[in-house]
């Protein structure tokens, strides 16, 4: 397994560089689009605002050399916004577009005053955006037949930790594989199509289990 | 939901804590604490630097550096952030968000550069909150020692415009007594901010927890002294959260 992690000028690279090592693997930083074929998994972290993180994406050359990379069938992962790039665009930034390689748009999250999570009354009665905290992960039923291999030794009840405030709404069910509830909104926390994954919520600062969720990307293949 | 941040105040590479922002003292090395923390379950953890404000620059981004290899969980770094490139500096070495006071009250405009450059997730506003009257606070900073005539309820509605992502807020009078949290000041700003807003300052019991959730509004809680001096422990603060009305 060649692990490597695309540092384009954005998002936390030094956590994820940290929780993949933990891992037991040692994962080298991209910042060369023409080092990606020399990888068998690549992980794409990504915080802030999607058109700042796509604008990089450009500058550097990646967002091409990513596309060919996916479509070569290697292993990719998308986190946060890396994981909305997926997508084919997002509302908070209409003027460019995403990798569309997954069908879809990323959509703002609605915030409310009178709410119910989990069953239970939030209090001051609220669902702010963002969406900051650990949150439990939702198989989609599809998956319970066929389980994703990232959610492999992770149980219901365990928690990742999220920080947004907009969400991809996946077109092809089949690409959801997990959802979280927050307030009125289904968030798509985990999705995935052939060897292409995405996770709105933060592996590497969810704990034991995000790093059991990184360690099972890294094994794939 | 309810988020329980450790809450460490350093100097250097030492965990401090004080009364009311006075009389500090050594506790021990910041990273042993980090580490017990993360191990026994904690859901972030912040650093405060208590004299990077005097020397105007942040100065932890090794203690950083050191915290993030072992620890898997979002860590937030504050103390002498005056510029973008303070911010750039801490968020390299590993930190996930800032914790911002004076270099914010001093130059709202920080707070929306900041915003637009790194994401607002990544901005959390810090207010030291000093009661001048009833139900009426006054913003403070370099931790806690200078007024600033600003009203704290004014100031989280501005910082909240600027583009924060959260406010942590400190009530200063309240701050390592363990006799409870400031349940009307955290009533007034996280029942109205639209943005997450985390309670600190005098949490001494499970009732404080409860208290500061289903009175006070409270979206997280950042613990310090209680936990540096086990007073409280991981499990009955959970236990806590999950009794509160908004639940686990």
């Amino acid at each position: 397994m060649k692990v490597g992690i695309l540092d384009y000028g954005a998002g936390n690279i030094r956590s994820v560089f940290n929780a993949v090592r933990q891992v037991g693997f040692d994962p080298v930083l991209v910042s060369d689009p023409f080092e990606l074929e020399k990888h068998s998994h690549i992980i794409s972290p990504g915080v802030g605002n999607f058109g700042y993180v796509v604008e990089l994406f450009i500058e550097k050359g990646f967002k091409e050399a990513v596309r060919q990379y996916i479509q070569g069938g290697r292993y990719y992962l998308g986190i946060c916004v890396g994981m909305q790039m997926l997508f084919q665009g997002s509302e908070e930034s209409p003027d460019v577009t995403g990798l569309g390689v997954m069908q879809g748009q990323v959509r703002k999250m609605v915030a409310s005053n009178h709410a119910v999570v989990s069953g239970k009354e939030q209090s001051g009665g609220r669902i702010k955006l963002p969406h900051i905290g650990w949150s439990e992960i939702l198989p989609e039923s599809h998956v319970i037949d066929k389980p994703c291999p990232l959610l492999d030794g992770v149980g219901r009840e365990d928690k990742f930790y999220f920080v947004h405030t907009y969400t991809a709404v996946p077109e092809l069910p089949e690409q959801l594989m997990a959802i979280t509830r927050y307030g009125e909104n289904r968030i798509a926390s985990l999705v995935g199509h052939e060897n292409t994954f995405g996770t709105q919520f933060h592996p590497e600062r969810s704990g034991r289990f995000g790093l059991r969720l990184l360690s099972n990307f890294c094994n794939l293949g | 939901m309810t988020r329980i941040i450790g809450r460490l105040d350093v100097k250097g590479r030492r965990l401090i804590k004080g009364i009311q922002y006075e009389g500090v003292r050594v506790i021990g090395d910041a990273l042993d604490y980090a580490r017990k923390y993360y191990a026994a379950g904690i859901d972030e953890l912040v650093y405060i630097d208590a004299v990077a404000s005097l020397y105007g620059r942040p100065s932890m981004s090794q203690l950083l550096k050191d915290t993030v290899e072992e620890v898997f969980v979002p860590v937030t770094a504050g103390g002498g952030v005056n510029t973008v490139d303070d911010v750039r500096l801490l968020l390299s070495s590993g930190a996930d968000k800032v914790a911002i006071n004076t270099g914010a009250i001093r130059n709202p405009s920080l707070i929306s550069e900041i915003a637009d450059r790194f994401g607002s997730q990544c901005v959390v506003i810090s207010i030291q909150a000093k009661q001048t009257a009833t139900d009426k606070w006054e913003a403070y900073v370099e931790c806690g020692r200078e007024k600033t005539g600003i009203d704290v309820i004014e100031w989280a509605k501005e910082v909240e415009k600027l583009g924060a992502g959260e406010i942590l807020l400190t009530a200063i009078d309240k701050d390592g007594t363990y006799r409870g949290g400031d349940i009307p000041l955290v009533q007034q700003v996280a029942g109205f901010a639209n943005i997450p807003v985390i309670a600190s300052g005098g949490i001494g019991s499970v009732e404080d927890v409860s208290d500061l959730i289903d009175s006070g509004y409270a979206d997280a809680l950042a613990i310090g002294k209680a936990l540096h001096f086990e007073r409280l422990d991981m499990a009955s603060i959970r236990q806590a959260v999950k009794n509160t009305k908004r639940g686990e």
